[in-house]
């Protein structure tokens, strides 16, 4: 089921109105068989891969809490970062490393028949992986008390917004909420609306409308010219982010709705001045998730600077692989890496310090020059990302580079200017605190006005035009 | 337990945005003039359709029916060769007590206009005489924009009333090509008639007429079934007793080359309208003729612009004042086989010219 379905539209409705009525081990009984059925629409024989990972993570947690001995607790987190890892590589990558080996040899004249392996990736199973593997590190670093319940452990692994494209959400965050008396507060129905409804303009009217020109930019490259490209690029830089973005925002009111806080998940970008508050903006719970089980371990910055260099690389090519089983996430990941280490590195040279992202706010003549800066490499980065293999982000890259041709298709160009300020001014509204302000202040005929006609304009662009999220193959 | 002020707060809130966002829909449908209750698939000719009726219902009402309708259909070749209100004046011109229509649209071959020229008349549209453009393409089963309009598919293509029960149930479809950018270009050019006054379009103008240059186009393969639904057409005429006529339209002289162009099989494409008009002894107008319409008044391949339109529209006017004083005028296809070659080796001297 995705959110942006008729499915959804009455799922909801009809999942509040129960959950409405229920007391708390009620409501929590209801979520999770809620949760499965919203995983069972797409395809009910995962449930059992959803079971099997949600079991042994339990049942590890566990033995890693009762465990005294410190070698017996590492055994139990490694066979439940083992089960995770190798739910992972059956179903997403395996046939991407047996081929990946295969051309390798061949290279070295070794002709090998490689067999493929027809399975369907289960959808969300990279973020439900990811929650219930930390979920077992967290207990064996001393951070968390397991919980008794499995019901509970259950519903933390597969709460329904954000079991198919996150937030990844960390036990300590979710699970209190899950466990303990709700309260659900007025300011809470009305935000979760808001947001709701900000999420749908920026999938349905922004990232939707928009993706048919990144789709033609990255199908027929030949016909179009430098500048086309050129702009697609920054296109589908937005796309991604409305898209993404969109679910999170989805995923966040419709949580609130039910009482349960999920994290923020973008916190604007594109705004950021430099390429390390771009990934401490972008996607933050995966960014957070692998800093703390991944760049962390890995000696973070504890262990000279190369090395610091090193790991930055290292965690952004493991973050590249993470969304996909090609070539073109890896060397994503890989760039990005080379542009934090790059950063990280002119940070030691000029001995500036790393800005918290909250201060960045402050803004002077030449931020502007150093957002578009970052957001252009990011856009750069984001072109293998879309690509479907090398060779075509290859000649992608190199056909924008050669300057010829400017832009062919100038109507479309204009048509898509408003979508790119609407995404502009929402992302304004949340950076300085104004939607906040807005919604909270405002009297509700006059959110009615505004929400209302951003209603329509969702309707009237999803009629026709129902695309999944990006993020569901991950 | 949720306390009841607040699932109160929610249905109310919920119940405000909607009913704005549904006001806004209503106000949007009935404020876009000729807006038809569409989607994007079925919006363009859906779009000309619902003009056309508009159209129709408004000179009735201001005239009674002392004037008649005279309905022209095709595809892009008709809606951006003839000019509708020349023409009109023309016909007041010669004393012919015509109206007339030009209903084609885009991409629309009869496939497509079997669908809408049905939906008209089941809307109540009275066409006193009904003219049919066509051009060599239109039967070529290689020909790119050809929309595979298979029979469940023409059940979508109804037009329905503007009511306020369809404009709230229809409404966001109706309104999404509106937010499409080749749709939006479509309906902002029929409002204004841009599609063949337009002298000199600029480049956003020029996206929007369409990417005409088909390169690799070469083959043409003949089918059969689009010839029988243009024949369609006519048969729902003939049982109306609907005066019927064909013309055929230009192409420009000018190529880049023989293999980008099926062009030796213009003669094929024509000579079986040919057959068909002499069958039923309707008039055929060729207004493909060597020497017809020189590059100028070209605007691509296909597409004259709003020169050339205006020259065709006068040949037509003619036609069509010589067809009312009960001359079926048959253009047949003259010349051997070598003259054809001969043309197309004109066409490349002219080009080597041009470029």
């Amino acid at each position: 089921m995705i959110f942006n379905s008729l499915a959804f539209a009455i799922f909801l409705p009809v999942v509040l109105a129960l959950y409405y009525f229920l007391p708390l081990k009620g409501q929590n009984r209801m979520l999770l068989v809620a949760s499965l059925f919203f995983y069972a629409w797409w395809d009910w024989r995962f449930l059992g891969l959803l079971a099997l990972t949600i079991l042994i993570d339990f049942y590890a947690s566990h033995a890693v809490y009762r465990a005294t001995n410190h070698k017996v607790k590492k055994r139990w987190m490694l066979l439940s970062i083992c089960s995770n890892v190798l739910v992972l590589m059956i179903f997403k990558y395996s046939n991407f490393f047996v081929q990946s080996f295969a051309s390798v040899l061949s290279k070295f004249g070794f002709e090998v028949h490689t067999p493929i392996l027809q399975l369907v990736l289960p959808i969300g199973i990279s973020f439900y992986t990811f929650m219930s593997m930390a979920y077992v590190i967290d207990v064996y670093r001393g951070q968390l008390k397991p919980t008794t319940h499995l019901f509970d452990f259950a519903l933390f692994v597969c709460y329904f917004p954000h079991l198919v494209a996150g937030p990844i959400l960390r036990a300590p965050q979710l699970l209190p909420q899950l466990t303990h008396e709700r309260r659900i507060k007025l300011e809470q129905i009305r935000d979760g609306i808001a947001l709701i409804l900000i999420g749908y303009v920026r999938k349905v009217v922004i990232a939707d409308i928009i993706s048919p020109m990144v789709a033609e930019a990255f199908s027929r490259m030949d016909s179009l010219g430098s500048g086309d490209l050129i702009l697609r690029m920054y296109l589908f830089a937005i796309q991604l982010y409305g898209d993404f973005a969109g679910y999170s925002d989805i995923a966040r009111g419709v949580s609130k709705l039910f009482g349960i806080e999920l994290n923020l998940n973008f916190a604007t970008p594109y705004l950021s001045q430099n390429i390390t508050e771009f990934w401490r903006r972008w996607h933050i719970s995966l960014s957070s998730w692998l800093r703390d089980y991944i760049y962390i371990p890995l000696g973070g910055n504890r262990k000279g600077k190369l090395r610091t260099y090193l790991n930055n690389f290292l965690t952004m090519l493991i973050g590249g692989l993470w969304h996909g089983a090609n070539w073109t996430y890896v060397v994503w990941g890989g760039l990005n890496g080379i542009y934090l280490a790059i950063h990280k590195a002119y940070l030691d040279v000029t001995g500036k310090p790393a800005k918290p992202s909250n201060e960045s706010i402050k803004w002077t003549l030449v931020t502007p020059f150093k957002v578009f800066f970052t957001f252009t490499l990011a856009a750069f980065a984001f072109i293998i990302f879309r690509s479907p293999n090398f060779p075509s982000a290859w000649h992608y890259i190199s056909k924008m580079f050669s300057f010829q041709g400017g832009i062919t298709q100038v109507g479309s160009s204009v048509f898509i200017l408003p979508f790119v300020l609407l995404a502009l001014v929402i992302d304004l509204t949340q950076y300085t605190g104004w939607g906040e302000r807005f919604v909270a202040r405002t009297p509700l005929w006059q959110r009615a006005i505004i929400f209302g006609t951003l209603f329509a304009v969702v309707l009237i662009a999803g009629a026709d035009n129902s695309q999944p999220f990006i993020y569901y193959q991950f | 337990m949720i306390e009841a002020p607040i699932i109160r707060s929610m249905v109310k809130q919920v119940l405000a945005i909607g009913i704005v966002a549904y006001l806004v829909i209503l106000c949007a449908v009935f404020a876009m003039p000729h807006l038809p209750l569409a989607n994007k698939q079925t919006f363009p000719p859906l779009l000309r359709a619902q003009m056309t009726i508009d159209h129709e219902r408004e000179v009735f009402s201001k005239n009674g029916s002392e004037k008649k309708h005279l309905l022209l259909i095709g595809s892009s070749v008709v809606e951006r060769g003839i000019d509708d209100d020349y023409l009109d004046t023309l016909m007041s011109k010669a004393q012919v007590p015509f109206f007339c229509t030009n209903s084609a649209s885009g991409g629309s071959f009869a496939n497509e206009n079997i669908v809408t020229f049905r939906a008209m008349l089941e809307k109540g549209l009275q066409p006193n005489c009904v003219i049919y453009g066509t051009f060599f393409q239109e039967f070529n089963g290689n020909f790119l924009p050809h929309t595979d309009m298979t029979t469940p598919d023409t059940l979508r293509f109804k037009l329905k009333e503007k009511t306020v029960w369809n404009a709230l149930r229809y409404g966001p479809s109706a309104l999404s090509p509106i937010l499409d950018a080749s749709s939006l270009h479509i309906y902002l050019f029929s409002m204004n008639h841009a599609f063949r006054t337009v002298q000199y379009p600029n480049a956003l103008q020029r996206l929007s007429f369409g990417e005409n240059m088909y390169k690799r186009d070469s083959s043409y393969r003949f089918i059969p079934a689009y010839l029988d639904d243009l024949k369609a057409i006519y048969e729902i005429c003939k049982e109306r007793h609907i005066p019927f006529a064909l013309f055929n339209t230009p192409v420009r002289p000018k190529i880049e080359s023989v293999a980008d162009l099926p062009y030796f099989h213009k003669r094929e494409a024509y000579l079986y309208l040919e057959q068909f008009a002499k069958q039923e002894n309707i008039p055929i107008w060729n207004f493909d003729m060597p020497g017809s319409f020189s590059d100028n008044e070209f605007l691509d391949t296909y597409h004259l612009n709003a020169n050339g339109a205006h020259k065709m529209t006068q040949l037509l006017a003619d036609k069509i004042a010589e067809w009312q004083k009960g001359i079926i005028e048959q253009d047949v296809v003259t010349g051997s086989a070598d003259s054809i070659v001969r043309e197309v080796k004109d066409s490349l001297v002219r080009t080597v010219f041009h470029f």
